[in-house]
């Protein structure tokens, strides 16, 4: 008979290397399979461009106005017949004439745009893409010529890993400005509303699955089995009709309301950041105190609740006098439909979990062991019993990830909230193809990053998954 | 009286031959098995409740062009170009002819509730059915094979993992107009290329380690035999649960498709509550709390439906499959 030691297990890092470099090599497969898929979309071929610095080695073959990238010529100020604007590449086959009367438009277009849209005001300044003289865009797909399948490979390869994801076709800039300025938005809606869900979730499962009360036990399943599969839109439309209609206590869309920011000169995304990073602080500094705590034996309440005011005072304190109190508050308020719709479609999968899980942990021997041995009722449940019905809860929590990211687009999409899921609908009723490959990828990168971070968490929580060395194994 | 011959019927029935006899025996054992599950199944009221959900579902769907042929006029009652011009106004309140009321167009809610049930339906259950079939395939392949196959099967499968169904069905169906079948194929095949590949293989590779499927190789069974015979019966139980899960995301994406794209290319429940929403405010009238509410309860109901269903087939083939 072999006897299990913690010496047989194989130490961690090796563990975590190895799945690190699984997940790079996942998200090189994953790349590839994209660039596959993009080149097997029916109807007008995207086409990918070189990246903008490997023109520059390169136009010594081509003439000057020919270059590949249109957009990566510099500005030559042309008073003669159309403005300075971007131009996307036309298709080879259009008439001259369809051509220019396309131009023409799309710079009327853009003129109109540039000088009349409040958005350049309020969003961050963004480097602006380098702009080309229309005539030469036009003129520059009679010598152009589709470069081949291994060659737009390479392009797409190298521009990703330059960090390049295209330009965006609506909001004409790159994918990744565009996504820099529309991530903390959804950051600030997604990371709490998931995360109080979660916790909340976890909370009730718990003390439900704990004292087994009827009625109790009955209404929080039906609540957590319709408000799992509710449908979003509907649900949103009830919250805003309740909160935002009839009582009017809460706005019922968008991200700002424009009155208090009329005086400022700082963005609403910076404002964004700020809270977010306070948010983080705050959370971090509560965690401190409850944890520096653990060890007071009397009147530990008292600390507790001291620490917490004392941290919410500064906090605000901090934030009444740095002079933009009333556009985080403005924020905020917007903030708060969404985010307790967010909570309300979120937590119900994680209580029915839970409930489930631990109910089948309960009956395990363990537990009547600890039972046995007169432990406290809250010590039985949090460390014998919650922790390892802890294990399948989080391992389905990702999982079924995606499908609350989508919940939390849809949320975004019908409360207007400019984030990456109103934007993703944008893209896609407008066909931007670089944007919707920039969300996709990295929504493919925040599951990697998640399912590799639940692997090795799970290591920790649940010895018996330690992987066993290969001495153990075969002795 | 006294000497009428005794009964001397042998309680042993007579075979053709041995080998016979085997078979009917065990095709009996299995026949219990089955009649004893579908018991247990049937008492267990998560089933029943998602089973009646679903048989309602399905007799609406059913029941609709009976309805327009017999009952409903088709000029009033139809469900994309009916008008009733009796009514005083359009969208109407619930009355004796409408139910549920008329909306903006003085189409009957109703007849839209019917009628839409069956592109639900007909999402739910194709994408259900590919992602068995797609996730049996690799699943079974990887575990049975192992090597090289395994490995490049489960490359693959990490990869479709990063491309979320719900999401790339979105993307796609917001694109391009699709068809409930094309929508319900795309989402089966991604959902069953993933996650539910993995879960597969898993699964199979658990019971291909057991002892019968080592004996019935030493008795000479072929590959296609074992894992037929041996390894599907046994993941099957485990897989209709998931599968359970995937007809109703299917169901659910295949709504918000419609509600966002707006489009009546398909007649489903997300574009009545998109157009019953974008008209609700209009006027007194057409605050129809009952007529938003059927689609979406509806689609509530059966998501619930196929949950419970899952839930009830974990629970009972679970505890059978401890017991065999």
């Amino acid at each position: 008979m072999y006897v299990f030691l913690e010496r047989d297990c194989e130490p961690m890092i090796f563990y975590i290397l190895q799945r690190i470099v699984r997940a790079i090599f996942t998200l090189f497969i994953f790349v590839t399979l994209l660039f596959f898929i993009i080149q097997a979309v029916p109807g007008e071929t995207i086409i990918i461009n070189p990246p903008r610095n490997l023109v520059e080695k390169q136009p010594a073959e081509l003439p000057a106005e020919s270059t590949p990238t249109a957009k990566a010529t510099p500005t030559q100020p042309n008073p003669g017949s159309s403005e300075n604007c971007y131009v996307e590449p036309l298709p080879k086959w259009m008439p001259e004439e369809d051509k220019e009367a396309y131009v023409r438009d799309e710079c009327a277009g853009q003129i109109l745009e540039g000088s009349t849209s409040g958005e350049q005001t309020l969003e961050e300044s963004v480097p602006v893409e380098p702009q080309v003289n229309a005539q030469q865009a036009a003129s520059a797909e009679s010598v152009w010529s589709k470069p081949s399948a291994f060659q737009q490979y390479q392009y797409w390869m190298q521009s990703l890993l330059r960090g390049d994801l295209g330009v965006s076709t609506i909001r004409r800039r790159p994918v990744v400005s565009v996504l820099i300025e529309l991530a903390p938005r959804t950051l600030l809606l997604f990371l709490p509303g998931a995360l109080i869900g979660f916790f909340l979730g976890l909370r009730i499962g718990r003390s439900i699955s704990w004292k087994r009360s009827g009625i109790g036990e009955f209404g929080s399943t039906v609540s957590g089995v319709v408000l799992s599969t509710a449908f979003p839109p509907f649900l949103a439309f009830v919250m805003a009709y309740y909160f935002a209609y009839r009582l009017s206590w809460l706005p019922r869309e968008n991200i700002i309301d424009p009155d208090f920011w009329l005086s400022v000169s700082v963005t609403p995304n910076r404002i964004i950041s700020w809270l977010l990073a306070t948010m983080l602080i705050v959370v971090l500094s509560i965690t401190g105190i409850w944890y520096a705590t653990q060890r007071v034996r009397k009147r530990r309440w008292l600390f507790r609740i001291a620490g917490v005011v004392l941290i919410l005072a500064i906090t605000f304190g901090l934030w009444i006098t740095s002079g933009y109190g009333q556009q985080a508050g403005d924020i905020l308020k917007h903030w708060l439909l969404p985010l307790i719709t967010f909570i309300l479609l979120s937590f119900g999968g994680t209580m029915l979990l839970m409930r489930a899980s631990m109910s089948e942990v309960l009956q395990e021997p363990h537990i009547f062991t600890a039972k046995a041995k007169g432990l406290p009722d809250n010590q039985v449940r949090d460390r014998h019993a919650a922790r390892l019905a802890l294990i399948p809860v989080i391992s389905r929590f990702v999982l079924e990830l995606p499908l609350l990211i989508i919940g939390g687009f849809a949320v975004e999409r019908i409360f207007f909230w400019n984030g990456l899921g109103q934007f993703l609908f944008e893209a896609a009723n407008k066909n931007d193809f670089p944007l919707i490959l920039g969300i996709v990828t990295v929504v493919a990168i925040v599951i990697l990053a998640s399912h590799l971070f639940v692997d090795i968490l799970i290591q920790f929580l649940d010895p018996r998954q330690r992987r066993v060395s290969q001495a153990a194994k075969t002795g | 009286m006294e000497n009428r011959p005794k009964r001397t019927r042998s309680r042993k029935r007579k075979y053709p031959s041995e080998a016979l006899a085997e078979q009917y025996k065990r095709d009996r054992k299995r026949r219990v098995f089955w009649r004893y599950t579908l018991t247990l199944l049937l008492r267990n009221p998560l089933f029943v409740i998602g089973v009646i959900v679903i048989l309602v579902m399905i007799f609406a769907a059913l029941s609709h062009p009976l309805l327009i042929d017999t009952i409903w006029d088709p000029h009033i009652y139809d469900p994309r170009t009916g008008f009733d011009p009796d009514m005083s106004h359009h969208p109407s309140k619930p009355s004796r002819a409408h139910p549920l009321g008329t909306d903006a167009l003085g189409r009957d809610v109703v007849s839209q509730v019917f009628y839409a049930a069956r592109t639900s339906l007909g999402v739910g259950l194709l994408a259900g059915f590919t992602a068995l079939l797609v996730s049996m395939t690799i699943g079974l392949l990887a575990a049975y094979y192992g090597g090289w196959i395994d490995n490049i099967l489960m490359v693959v499968a990490e990869t479709f993992l990063l491309m979320p169904p719900v999401l790339i069905t979105l993307i796609v169906g917001l694109i391009i107009p699709m068809t409930w079948w094309s929508m319900g194929l795309i989402f089966g095949v991604l959902s069953g290329l993933g996650s539910l590949a993995i879960t597969c293989k898993h699964q199979a590779s658990t019971i291909r380690i057991k002892p019968y499927v080592a004996a019935s190789r030493l008795t000479g069974a072929g590959s296609l035999h074992i894992i037929l015979k041996h390894m599907v019966p046994g993941m099957l139980s485990v897989m209709m649960v998931v599968i359970m899960f995937v007809a109703s995301q299917a169901m659910m994406i295949e709504a918000l498709i419609s509600f966002y794209q707006g489009s009546e290319m398909r007649l489903s429940w997300g574009t009545m509550i998109y157009f019953i929403q974008s008209t609700f405010f209009l006027s007194p009238y057409s605050e129809q709390w009952l007529a938003i509410l059927a689609p979406a309860l509806a689609i509530t109901f059966l998501s619930v439906a196929f949950y419970l269903l899952g839930r009830a087939m974990d629970q009972v083939l679970n505890q059978q499959l401890q017991e065999r």
